[in-house]
């Protein structure tokens, strides 16, 4: 090379020391043309060169190159492979969410349907309880508080009737006390009428036989007035003992009015206890129902509500499937590509079995891992 | 007597809700999974509202109800489309179909029944 370059210069110098202007000239053009012609030579030699290296250089870059797309082919062969387990395991997804939204749905229903129910039945019983049942809209409480009233009422007007009585019986033992009168005045007059029958018999018998009649009459007389004053004492003994029975029964209603006035007062304030403590229970019960019936209800719209959250599975679902769609296009559009290329098979060959195995490897459940077995068969895992 | 809505919808668990809440309101619900099951399942019933989703397997919505439009009765049937699609076109592609108004998922309850009323007096 070096000697070429030697001889170019030697040539182009040369015609410079020729002092003939035509010889000069003519060696110029000779050693120009001869010049051309080697230079010429050698940028062919030279492009030919270049061009076996560049030629040499492209199908190392084609090998190279075929080896990287062959690379990702065999990376995007195992994606697809691996796609319809995708898919199967984001169906599975859908169906299980699904189900567990249908159950949980069914369950907060069936929840819904139990308090309003609960509060229904406490309604109703309340109802019947606050009412006397047969219609008529009257108060159980009101009929209570009529009927304890009249119990009252009843004892009250026992207690003023025994007063009565009780005065009543005064007044006859005043009249014993009368009858006593009488009755001694009885005696004293059958005494007297005795005195008088005794002094007859006497002045009878003073005027002999014709006062024998008279002493008859005498003592005829004297025996009405033994009899009277008999009567008289039998009537006093009926009339004390009849006094003795009043007394006593006296005394005992006296106690008995007194006892019954005790008890009338004292029921009464338990009757009033008693209705105002069932007022203030019922009060109670119907604030409670109330409670509970607007529980049930505040129950039932919170429940409504987490039910609407429960549309989140049907969203998700979309979703997912918006996921599937363009999985199963990747997986067909990448196995057109597949039939369409010239990439030779024996490249693109991937173990199926360690894909599966490494993508089995990544999942917990074994139901995930049923997806895979269905989907690949039992022999590539 | 009570009124009856047709309630289509692929997913289970929103026939389960609207079910839920229109019995609760005191309608007749009539369940259906795709357009193609529910004209097939309101062929002898009188429907007085229509309840449906866009996106289903087998019938989409629109092609449910140009088809359930064209049945003797149902030209002024309300029609509600129950649907995530929030997408101006999709609704006027609904209404274009024949379609009276639209729910965007999710809804509450209290919705639903609002706008069911709004249709079925």
């Amino acid at each position: 090379m070096h000697v070429k370059i030697a001889l170019v210069m030697l040539l182009s110098v040369v015609p410079a020391f020729i002092e003939d202007s035509r010889v000069r000239c003519l060696s110029a053009l000779t050693a120009s043309i001869i010049l051309f012609f080697i230079i010429t030579i050698w940028m062919n030699r030279l492009k030919g060169e270049v061009d076996t290296k560049y030629e040499e250089l492209g199908e190392r870059r084609i090998r190279e190159f075929k080896t990287i797309i062959q690379v990702v082919v065999s990376l995007l062969k195992e994606k697809s492979m691996i796609t319809p387990v995708l898919v199967a395991q984001l169906r599975e997804v859908i169906d299980q969410t699904e189900t567990a939204a249908i159950e949980i749905g069914d369950k907060f229903m069936s929840i819904v349907g139990r308090a309003r129910n609960q509060a229904s039945v406490a309604s109703e019983a309340f109802q019947k309880l606050s009412s006397n049942g047969n219609g008529s809209g009257e108060a159980l409480l009101d009929i209570s508080k009529k009927a304890l009233s009249g119990v009252i009422s009843s004892l009250q007007d026992t207690a003023s009737l025994t007063g009565r009585t009780l005065s009543e019986m005064e007044l006859i033992i005043e009249d014993t006390v009368s009858i006593r009168k009488i009755v001694s005045e009885i005696e004293y007059i059958a005494g007297q009428t005795n005195l008088l029958a005794l002094n007859a018999a006497i002045e009878a018998a003073r005027a002999g036989d014709s006062g024998r009649g008279f002493a008859v009459v005498a003592d005829e007389v004297r025996k009405l007035s033994d009899r009277s004053n008999a009567a008289a004492n039998d009537i006093r003994k009926l009339v004390v003992k009849v006094e003795t029975d009043i007394k006593g029964i006296y005394g005992t209603t006296h106690n008995s009015v007194s006892e019954n006035r005790r008890i009338s007062c004292e029921a009464e304030k338990t009757v009033e206890q008693t209705l105002k403590s069932i007022d203030t229970t019922m009060s109670e019960v119907s604030a409670q129902l109330d409670s509970l019936t607007g529980g049930a209800r505040s129950l039932a719209q919170d429940i409504g509500s987490i039910v609407v959250s429960m549309q989140f599975q049907d969203i998700t679902r979309q979703r997912i499937e918006h996921v599937i769609e363009p999985l199963i296009s990747f997986k067909r559009e990448f196995e057109e590509m597949e039939q369409k290329t010239d990439i030779a098979e024996e490249s693109l060959l991937t173990d199926q079995a360690s894909t599966a195995g490494r993508l089995e490897k990544t999942y917990t459940m074994e139901s995930e891992r049923d997806v895979i077995r269905n989907v690949l068969g039992a022999a590539h895992v | 007597m009570a009124k009856t809505v047709l309630a289509v919808d692929d997913s289970a668990s929103m026939r389960q809700l609207v079910s839920f809440a229109l019995k609760d309101a005191g309608y007749d619900v009539i369940e259906a999974i795709h357009g193609k099951d529910a004209l097939e399942k309101s062929g002898g019933s009188k429907i007085d509202i229509v309840l449906t989703d866009l996106n289903m397997p087998e019938m989409d919505g629109i092609e449910f109800i140009k088809q359930f439009r064209t049945r003797p009765g149902c030209k002024f049937t309300p029609i509600v489309m129950l649907t995530t699609e929030s997408q101006e076109s999709k609704k006027q592609e609904g209404t274009k179909a024949g379609a009276s108004g639209w729910i965007v998922k999710p809804f509450k309850p209290e919705q639903l029944i609002e706008i069911v009323k709004k249709f079925v007096h």
